[in-house]
Formats: C-alpha cells, sequence, structure tokens
C-alpha cells in the first residue's frame, strides 16, 4: 500500500467515523409505534399463548393440562381409592370386585369372614 | 426476570421471551434494536421517513415471526439486517420507477449541534451519505455494513446472501467509488485541521 493509498484509506475511514457519530436517531413516535405493533401481535397471540399477566403458574397449569375440575375430581377419587384398597386386605378387594361386578359368587372364592376394608378403616377412626 | 438480567440476555433469548407474552421483552427489545434498525435503513436508503417506514414494518416482522423462531438457526440482528436490505430494495426500486419522492431532501445538520467539530462530522457524514446513495445498492450495503456498522464479512456474507469473496469484493469496489465521489472535498469538509 502506498502513502497516497494510506491517506486515502485514513480519509474514508474519516468519513466512516463521522457516519458513525451521527446516526439517523429513533424518534419517540418511532418508539411508540413499534412498541405499540409489538404489543398488539402479543395481545393478537394471547389466544395460541397466554400474555406475561395471564400466564399461569405450575399448579394451574397441571390442573388446566389435566382437564379442569371434572377430572381433578375423577383423580381424586381414584386416589382415594386406591389409598383405601391398599389398606385392606385381600378379602376387601373381593368385595369390591363384588361390588364393580354384580357377582355374587364373589364371596365363594374368598369365603373366610374378614372385616371388609371400610369397617377396617372404620374401626380404625379413618373412616368419614 | 429481573431488568438487569433482560439488558444482559441476548436478542434471542428476548424473542423467545416475547414469544410468552414477555412485556419486558418487547420493552427491552424495541429500546435496543429500533435504534440501530433506523440507522442502518437510513444509510441505505437516505431518507429519513422511508426509514421509519422500513424500521417499523422490518420490527413488525420480527414481532409476527417470534412465535416460530428456531433457537440457534440464525442472529435476531443478521434477521432483521437482512429484511431491512429487502425492503430498502424494494423501495428504491420503486422510487426508480416512480421518480425521487418529493419530502426527500438532504438531512439538515442536527439541531443539538453547536461545536465546529459536530457541525464538521454532520458535514462529512451527509457527504458520505450522498456519496453513498450513488452508489449500486450492494456496493453500499456491503459498505455500510463493513464499515460503519462493524460486521465482519462472515456475518456480512450471511445477512447478503453471498460468499465472504463476493463481499470482499463489493467493499472494495465501493470504496474505490466513495474515494472518487469525496476526492477534492478535503479542505470543504475541514480535512486541513485534523492534522
Amino acid at each position: 500500500m502506498t502513502d497516497s493509498d494510506r491517506n486515502d484509506e485514513m480519509e474514508l475511514e474519516a468519513f466512516f467515523t463521522a457516519a458513525r457519530q451521527m446516526p439517523a436517531p429513533a424518534s419517540e413516535a418511532l418508539m411508540a409505534r413499534v412498541l405499540g405493533d409489538a404489543l398488539a401481535v402479543q395481545t393478537a397471540a394471547a389466544g395460541g399463548f397466554a400474555t406475561e399477566r395471564e400466564r399461569p403458574g405450575f399448579l394451574a397449569g397441571l390442573f388446566s393440562t389435566l382437564g379442569g375440575w371434572p377430572a381433578v375430581s375423577g383423580l381424586a377419587t381414584a386416589a382415594a381409592t386406591g389409598l383405601w384398597i391398599g389398606f385392606s386386605p385381600s378379602l376387601g378387594v373381593g368385595d369390591a370386585m363384588v361390588g364393580a361386578l354384580g357377582v355374587e359368587t364373589a364371596i365363594e372364592i374368598y369365603p373366610v369372614d374378614y372385616a371388609t376394608g371400610y369397617e377396617f378403616a372404620f374401626e380404625e377412626g379413618d373412616a368419614g | 426476570m429481573p431488568l438487569d438480567d433482560l439488558a444482559q440476555a441476548p436478542d434471542e433469548a428476548l424473542l423467545l421471551l416475547f414469544a410468552r407474552g414477555d412485556v419486558a421483552a418487547a420493552r427491552a427489545l424495541t429500546a435496543r434494536l429500533t435504534p440501530a434498525v433506523i440507522a442502518h435503513a437510513h444509510r441505505l436508503l437516505g431518507d429519513r421517513a422511508e426509514a421509519e417506514d422500513v424500521t417499523q414494518e422490518a420490527m413488525l416482522r420480527l414481532w409476527k415471526i417470534a412465535a416460530e423462531w428456531r433457537q440457534g438457526e440464525a442472529k435476531v440482528t443478521t434477521w432483521l439486517y437482512r429484511v431491512v436490505a429487502n425492503l430498502a430494495t424494494d423501495r428504491l426500486r420503486r422510487r426508480r420507477r416512480d421518480g425521487p419522492a418529493l419530502d426527500q431532501v438532504p438531512e439538515t445538520a442536527d439541531e443539538a449541534a453547536g461545536p465546529v467539530a459536530r457541525l464538521q462530522a454532520r458535514a462529512r457524514a451527509d457527504a458520505l451519505q450522498a456519496a453513498l446513495d450513488a452508489l449500486p445498492e450492494r456496493q453500499r450495503q456491503a459498505v455500510v455494513l463493513r464499515h460503519i456498522e462493524g460486521f465482519g464479512n462472515p456475518e456480512i456474507a450471511a445477512i447478503m446472501e453471498i460468499s465472504t469473496e463476493a463481499v470482499e469484493s463489493l467493499t472494495a469496489r465501493g470504496k474505490r467509488a466513495l474515494r472518487a465521489a469525496l476526492a477534492g472535498r478535503r479542505e470543504e469538509l475541514g480535512y486541513g485541521d485534523d492534522g
């Protein structure tokens, strides 16, 4: 690179420096328009994704994902039933099967007269 | 997310938050990107009103694509500068077809100018802008990205969707044309004072 080239390069760089120092400023009106568009897009998309204020917490999200109150009620019932079966002796299962299937002969399969799970729980003071 | 964290967060993370409806992320991205976009659009178009329109349109496209943004594929700025270039090209073609806009007048010295140095910088910036406006679009875009915005050749290649060799060729030709256009304005633009 000759001295002349170097001078040309430095001179051009001075123009570039001036341009960097003098950017077209973003007016407040432009900033407001851009932000307005941003919020409008977020609002329009709120059907697809919730806005910050509406964003559900973990439990609320889980509740919604599971299907709301009807599903959660069913889950609670199933959980309580499972707990009850877990505490019950095997005859309780047999009785439950009788109740569920409406088959009287189920008793013949389990002839020993143990207390049912419900009676067991009642005597322990856990029922109700 | 606290404001300090938002200020530190990369553009891509903010865009993800924006897509989840985070209003603070919308504000942070607007404040961070809009000034850079209007400055770049103005350098490509040489017209303030058109640069503002292009800026708003480019940012609107960013907001709309946020929900589909795939992390790691591209930088937000690369994508944004590419959109600005495409919108600017459309405007320049329309301008050539329809003739120059009535409000297209050179930018005047900015209102806050007082010191001589600032006036001088304004004069140089305006002279450069006039010379840039006369360049072919691709040369202008490459020169602006490389020498004013400060991007490296690989990123410019990604923005312009060309090879780095093509970037080098465009910037070299652009600078040669700028030198020729600005030659003889040394005294007028105060270069005698630079030492």
